[in-house]
């Protein structure tokens, strides 16, 4: 009798979890709210020291810049700019100052007017060398200083007639609430609570952050340029992108936003509620040449000279290995740049795939392939470590690709997967052959020179990490990044891309097709290249409540 | 018993003193820091030397250790860079959410593994019982993603029973009252928790059958069995309590999981749970964050061993004295 009993219960308790399980797992219906696989937690929700694309898709709705890039991406002079906080703005006479007219109606989300005096605190943080920011650095360089003429009007006076000088404030300076920041100290804002829950002035109000669940905000009802479509939008943390997917197909996301495998595109086409979408993207990966041994400096051994990077960037047949790396969702770049770059250029002209020419190359220059089909000069093997971070699956196999493909000419690459603590360490000290860099840069094109130039040596925020020097691009970058119009900059960007691509300073191998999916409950407009997430205010989803008054009040001024 | 006890907590305290020590040099010997473990090029070798200093991590690994022990005794676990909050707010964050995870699981698990693990071995020999074999075996053999993922797609998405990952629905739990919040964590767990106890219980079943098995040819077994106890009888009373060392022991190992969670069910259900905490703080060469935890974990693979220990001197008296 009692064990019919407790067979019957534990039956009855089965029966009622299913029911709830399965009443859980339909889709409801989630009205104005967007929900947004991503793969982890913002580092920080403070633009200043933040790092990390999660913070940016936050942040970007929380806080507004003075205005927005165009989707030209143009970063010479202001064309193209669409005025968000800064209402307007005039230049001087002579170009070296523009003074900023802020939106009266703006204010912070705890209801305080955002004034003049928070774009000046804002530049104060960023340039602060406790903040160590590498934006406010760039920023720096370039502005003179600051002056506020009255609550909502600034002046910000430029030191050198940059072309990008408007682009190097603007795209960089998020303005920061002075009343609620003004009083911590600089080397407690890391710290501070406010960087886990920030009051912004933008689209969308903080609501909360679980560490490894969701990040929540919700729309301003009265915001200043007219209210988001959505009421909320979560992004909840998935750090497995197979479950990630699997969630969008259980109904329980919206979208992704970070790239999809070739398979999961596929899989997503035989479903019919979800779409592919293509996401715009500045990444490309390439392999970077040492240019120097060890941290004396002195030149590398193998990799100074300019024949054996040729022969070695020959031997690689850079289209195979994209496609076999993600088949059709990637091309090879066409350089040290993206494609979304204004500055891109198809018709650089690039070394060919031909290893016969490699081959020849390497004999000439005395390295001899042995018994075994590798080569060696004097006793020394010719061998090459490919170093990338243990982290990357992709850098793995793109390295193992390498591998193959150098074996042919006789050349061994040692590959060598060292966790991010020692490769940051080995780069940081130049020891290092050539190692597989993943970046995504901003829209502008002078971020080249951080790269490249000889001037990075002995940048603080460089990225010239294999110390590549050739004074003829130095120039090139140089005349590229003072042109004052875009035609004449264009060109001086090509000669330092061609330059580079003649001196095979890389073998830039990779640049993505981020595609992403979407629900096809949600219309999305046009997409930014370089930040999909930034047009989110004008993303619809179907169930929405009715427009709010503030509605109809025009998107942008 | 209190001899026994006492000398269990001396042991105890020299390990705990050990294991702290160890783990400090091993994480400060190993190269890096928690600034050199950002992958961002652009953090210049200066920028990263002047926050190691304002951190204090410039300071000889000795000074550093003192003043973490201090630190640690005043109840200040220190700042952890990898999830940019204080160490405490990290721990109070994960350790419930994986305790909701790991407590039902491991319990679920181990008891389901006994009981099947019993049931095979009184029927051993029969079809059913090579076919729970052979089930066990398999459930053993695959890796522990594989039967997540396949988890994920059959309930998630073929049959739509369970959500697809998370701990709570992130749209309407807060506006669910307080019982419909418990019922939306409970549907959020029943599948990763019930992944996570179907392969204990198959791991557990197996040193279970083979320890009934060892028993059921004791002469205390014939004896019963020749006094007309049934078998049923013979083996729960008998059988049972007497194979149950080997999984005492294994339920002493597992305790500690249910505080440090299961890597491959957060990463797979994407529960926040302590597992991918972990890793992700020795990654990062958090050193705050990785101390705090092995400490914890210490402290409970401790308690739980000399608990096994004293319930395992309590069913097998033997031990105790050979202790």
């Amino acid at each position: 009798m009692r064990s019919r009993f407790v067979r019957s219960a534990a039956l009855a308790a089965i029966a009622a979890l299913a029911v709830l399980a399965s009443s859980c797992a339909v889709d409801r219906g989630r009205g104005g709210t967007l929900v947004i696989s991503t793969a982890g937690d913002p580092d920080l929700l403070f633009p200043p020291m933040q790092r990390q694309q999660q913070a940016r898709e936050v942040t970007d709705l929380l806080f507004d810049k003075l205005a927005e890039i165009g989707s030209d991406l143009n970063t010479i002079g202001d064309a193209g700019w669409t005025p968000r906080l800064a209402r307007g703005w005039e230049w001087s006479l002579d170009s070296m100052e523009v003074t900023f007219h802020l939106e009266p109606r703006a204010r912070w989300h705890d209801s305080v007017p955002v004034r003049a005096s928070d774009v000046l605190f804002a530049y104060s943080v960023y340039t602060d060398p406790a903040i160590g920011s590498s934006d406010g650095a760039l920023m720096a360089s370039m502005i003179d200083s600051l002056t506020v003429r009255d609550s909502v009007t600034f002046t910000v006076w430029y030191g050198q007639a940059r072309p990008e000088r408007f682009y190097s404030f603007v795209y960089w300076l998020v303005p920061l609430p002075e009343h609620l920041l003004g009083s911590v100290p600089r080397d407690s804002l890391r710290t501070s609570a406010f960087t886990r829950a920030p009051v912004g002035n933008g689209p969308f109000r903080f609501v909360r952050w679980e560490p490894r669940q969701r990040v929540e905000v919700e729309a301003v009802r009265d915001y200043y340029l007219g209210a988001a479509r959505l009421d909320r939008v979560i992004w909840t943390i998935v750090p497995d992108g197979q479950t990630a997917v699997q969630r969008m197909f259980a109904g329980e996301a919206d979208f992704i936003g970070v790239p999809l495998s070739p398979a999961e595109v596929a899989e997503i086409s035989n479903h019919s509620q979800i779409r592919s979408v293509r996401l715009g993207s500045t990444q490309y990966t390439y392999l970077q040449f040492n240019m120097v041994d060890g941290p004396a400096s002195r030149p590398h051994p193998i990799l100074s000279n300019r024949e054996l990077r040729r022969a070695l960037t020959m031997a690689v047949d850079r289209e195979a290995v994209a496609r076999n790396l993600v088949d059709s969702l990637a091309r090879v770049p066409l350089g040290p740049l993206a494609r979304v770059q204004w500055s891109a250029d198809s018709s650089l002209r690039q070394l060919p795939f031909d290893r016969d020419e490699a081959a020849r190359i390497l004999d000439s220059l005395g390295w001899v392939a042995g018994r075994d089909g590798m080569r060696s000069r004097g006793g020394q093997r010719l061998r090459i470590g490919v170093a990338f971070p243990a982290s990357s699956s992709q850098r793995q196999r793109l390295a193992t690709l390498l591998q193959e493909q150098w074996r042919a000419v006789g050349v061994n690459a040692e590959i060598e997967r060292l966790e991010i603590s020692a490769m940051m360490s080995r780069i940081g000290t130049a020891q290092f052959d050539a190692v597989l860099m993943t970046v995504a840069p901003a829209p502008s094109p002078s971020g080249i020179r951080q790269t490249w130039s000889t001037a990075a040596h002995s940048m603080s925020n460089g990225l010239n990490l294999g110390k590549y020097s050739n004074p003829a691009i130095d120039a090139s970058i140089d005349s590229a990044v003072s042109a004052s119009s875009i035609d004449a900059a264009r060109a001086h960007y090509r000669a330092a891309y061609q330059g580079l691509l003649d001196d095979a300073a890389a073998i830039w191998l990779l640049e993505p097709i981020v595609v992403g999916a979407v629900n096809g409950r949600v219309t999305l407009p046009m997409l930014r290249t370089d930040a999909w997430w930034t047009s989110i205010p004008g993303w619809r989803v179907s169930g929405e409540p009715p427009p709010a008054v503030s509605d109809t009040a025009p998107r942008t001024p | 018993m209190r001899g026994f006890l006492l000398a269990r907590a001396r042991q105890a305290a020299l390990v705990l003193v050990a294991v702290v020590s160890l783990t400090f040099a091993l994480a400060h010997a190993a190269p890096g820091d928690p600034f050199w473990a950002i992958e961002d090029p652009q953090l210049s070798t200066a920028e990263r030397d002047r926050l190691r200093s304002e951190w204090g991590y410039d300071l000889p690994v000795w000074k550093q250790y003192v003043t973490w022990l201090g630190n640690f005794a005043t109840g200040d676990f220190g700042w952890s860079h990898s999830r940019g909050q204080p160490v405490v707010a990290v721990l109070r964050d994960a350790v419930p959410n994986t305790l909701i995870l790991m407590v039902p699981a491991v319990l679920i698990g181990v008891l389901f593994g006994v009981a099947l693990g019993t049931w095979q071995a009184a029927r051993d020999g029969r079809a059913t019982a090579r076919a729970a074999d052979a089930a066990t075996l398999t459930f053993v053999s695959i890796p522990d993603f594989v039967v997540a993922l396949l988890a994920l797609s059959v309930f998630a998405l073929q049959w739509q029973v369970a959500p697809a990952s998370g701990m709570v629905d992130p749209v309407f739990h807060d506006s669910m009252p307080a019982l419909g919040r418990v019922l939306d964590v409970a549907s959020h767990l029943w599948l990763p928790a019930g992944t996570l106890a179907l392969l204990i219980a198959a791991a557990v079943s197996r040193y279970q059958r083979v320890a009934v098995l060892g028993v059921l040819h004791e002469l205390y077994i014939q004896t019963a069995r020749a006094k007309g106890a049934s078998e049923r009888i013979t083996i729960l009373r008998h059988a049972v309590p007497n194979a149950l060392g080997p999984v005492i022991a294994i339920g002493g190992l597992l305790f500690p999981t249910m505080f440090a969670g299961a890597v491959f069910v957060e990463k797979i259900f994407a529960w926040p749970g302590m597992g991918l905490t972990i890793v992700d703080a020795v990654a990062g060469r958090d050193y705050a964050l990785v101390q705090a935890i092995v400490v914890t974990g210490t402290v409970l693979v401790l308690v739980a061993n000399t608990a096994a220990d004293v319930i395992a001197s309590i069913v097998n008296p033997r031990t105790r004295l050979e202790a």
